[in-house]
């Protein structure tokens, strides 16, 4: 009988499936490096289909863990600068540690402004997204325009500008707009909302990057927006609205997939107080804000809505620390949330009210946090869209 | 006629007196490619999908020695060690700690290339979730590798001609710096 050797396996000896499972396991620098092994090798990793699993194993909860990045903006004498930071992995070599004495390091994203002119003071990023391989960057230089940039890659594809659809009306607070990034999973497709508003209501349009083009959605919504920002949850976009008709207010909701506008009720929220619309987990959720002249006071609770969709399930829930700005950072743990108390980042234990700040260094104190996502690292996708529209040799972009 | 002789090597056999007065629960046993026995508890042997299968058939009784001639014996050892602590973590709530622990001292002694081995193995044997730890396993261990390293243990050979590996390389270029310090 022979004895197979340890040494030396021949890649015949492994079969391919097998391959193909260690290899959709390894993060995305490893795996753009390893397309350099061999011909047959660059093919499978570049290939559509291995693409398509590589971002599906992330169903996979320790491989979602593994491969998501907190993805934040610090802001600092008016200048907006780009971090990302393997919080997964920092939680990891730490877990013995106290928490006290915690720094962590990001690694900064100078590539996306560093190249701008003025070094990018005129970069005012869009960072609001979650569990998505790309994020959404704004450039305010005159005329507004963004990119789709994938923060592993440092590919980047600047859209299209959006077209102004009411011509000759021109649209409210010109070129900032409505804006949210999702992912359409029936179609395996990235999407950016943009909204036009105008006195008597909302132009949507959807940009596809498959088509690279925009389309508008050939109505008048009867909103006016409170918030630019879009909030994606559950496949759809987001955003805090007025009702045109009797300024009542009220959560409008963009379907990717079916590219259709809902409305959500708010939950009962004191008349005194403003809202802000966010994210905490997989959940919309509603902070307050109080009126200007009762800038001393805080709050300790916010709700979330438990069911999508479901009125009824809007529940409040409570924090032991009291904040006037509150949002959730889309990232969490078994045990804690990170959440944004007013200036700090705090690792927030829901289940018995502890908490402990995350410390960031290189993070002086003269400055705050804009916003904050994550990412989930995915492969090259933006390139292979140009590579794929190039053959093609069509597609007219407005 | 089979016989079945105990192998010191294996690590299910239970030390005691004696075997006679042990456990009533029944053993399959089974004979890797290099002659050694193993006596495996049935709760341990049915976690092994092609033994499952094997022992399911009609009129195959547990007396009968069942060959497995693609596995080494040290890789019998590793299998069993692994789906004795899964069926033991089943009836646990909380064994996600323990898991991690015992996973990482699973590993702990196997070079890469075992690790292969055990892998192709696993797959052979049909243990899914052993086959999935280890595939995680050998993915961490070589995501720091440069290319030179992946082509020998996998033993690939190279068809790029120098132009063709510099423009593949060239089209990121990121992914070939600081392959020792990952910050990212």
């Amino acid at each position: 009988m022979m004895k197979r050797q340890l040494t030396g396996i021949q890649n015949g000896d492994l079969p391919p499936e097998i391959m193909h499972e260690i290899l959709s396991r390894l993060p995305v620098k490893p795996l753009c490096r390893f397309k350099c092994v061999s011909k047959p090798w660059r093919s499978l990793i570049s290939h559509p289909d291995f693409v398509a699993k590589y971002s599906k194993v992330i169903e996979n909860k320790d491989v979602f863990f593994q491969r998501r990045r907190l993805l934040f903006t610090f802001v600092r004498q008016e200048h907006h600068w780009l971090y990302s930071l393997d919080l997964d992995q920092f939680l990891n070599e730490n877990h013995n540690v106290d928490v006290g004495g915690l720094v962590a390091t990001p690694a900064e994203l100078d590539f996306v402004y560093k190249p701008l002119p003025r070094g990018g003071r005129d970069w005012i990023p869009f960072v609001h997204y979650s569990s998505y391989g790309l994020f959404l960057s704004r450039i305010c230089c005159g005329d507004f325009s963004f990119s789709l940039i994938n923060p592993v890659t440092k590919e980047s594809k600047k859209l299209p500008k959006t077209p102004i659809w009411r011509l000759p009306m021109k649209p409210l607070f010109r070129g900032v707009s409505l804006n949210g990034l999702g992912f359409d999973y029936s179609t395996n497709v990235y999407k950016v909302v943009n909204g036009q508003h105008y006195d008597d209501g909302t132009v949507f349009s959807v940009y596809s990057l498959q088509t690279d083009s925009w389309r508008q959605i050939d109505y008048l919504f009867p909103y006016k927006a409170l918030d630019f920002d879009g909030i994606v949850v559950n496949g759809a976009v987001h955003w805090l609205v007025r009702k045109v008709a009797d300024r009542s207010l009220v959560i409008i909701s963009f379907l990717l997939a079916e590219e259709e506008v809902r409305e959500i009720p708010l939950p009962p929220i004191p008349g005194t107080c403003s809202s802000q619309l966010g994210v905490f987990r997989n959940w919309l959720c509603i902070t307050l804000a109080l009126p200007r002249a009762e800038i001393a006071r805080t709050n300790n609770e916010f709700w979330v809505m438990k069911e999508y969709g479901v009125t009824e399930s809007w529940t409040k829930m409570q924090v032991s620390k009291p904040y006037k700005e509150l949002s959730h950072s889309s990232f969490w743990t078994e045990s804690h949330d990170l959440m944004l108390f007013d200036k700090s980042l705090v690792m927030y234990n829901f289940n018995d009210g502890t908490f402990w700040n995350l410390s960031i260094s290189d993070l002086s104190e003269n400055g705050h946090f804009g916003s904050i996502g994550i990412y989930v690292e995915s492969l090259p996708s933006l390139t292979d869209q140009e590579q794929h529209k190039r053959s093609k040799e069509d597609k007219s972009t407005q | 006629m089979s016989t079945s002789t105990d192998n010191n090597a294996s690590i299910t056999q239970e030390s005691g007196p004696s075997a006679a007065v042990q456990d009533i629960q029944k053993k399959i046993v089974v004979r890797t490619a290099d002659g050694e026995v193993f006596n495996l508890k049935e709760e341990v042997a049915m976690e092994i999908d092609i033994i499952k299968t094997f022992f399911q058939e009609d009129s195959i009784s547990y007396e009968t020695v069942m060959p497995l001639p693609n596995v080494e014996g040290w890789e019998m050892v590793k299998v069993i060690e692994y789906c004795t602590k899964h069926v033991e973590l089943k009836h646990k709530v909380d064994g996600y700690k323990e898991r991690k622990a015992f996973q990482a001292l699973f590993v702990q002694n196997l070079s890469t290339k075992s690790l292969l081995a055990l892998t192709n193995t696993a797959n052979y044997l049909e243990v899914k979730y052993l086959l999935d730890f280890l595939c995680q396993a050998v993915s961490e261990q070589i995501k720091n590798k440069d290319v030179d390293y992946v082509r020998e243990l996998f033993g690939v050979e190279n068809d790029f001609n120098d132009e063709e590996y510099e423009q593949v390389k060239a089209e990121a270029p990121w992914a070939h710096e600081n392959l020792n310090n990952d910050l990212h």
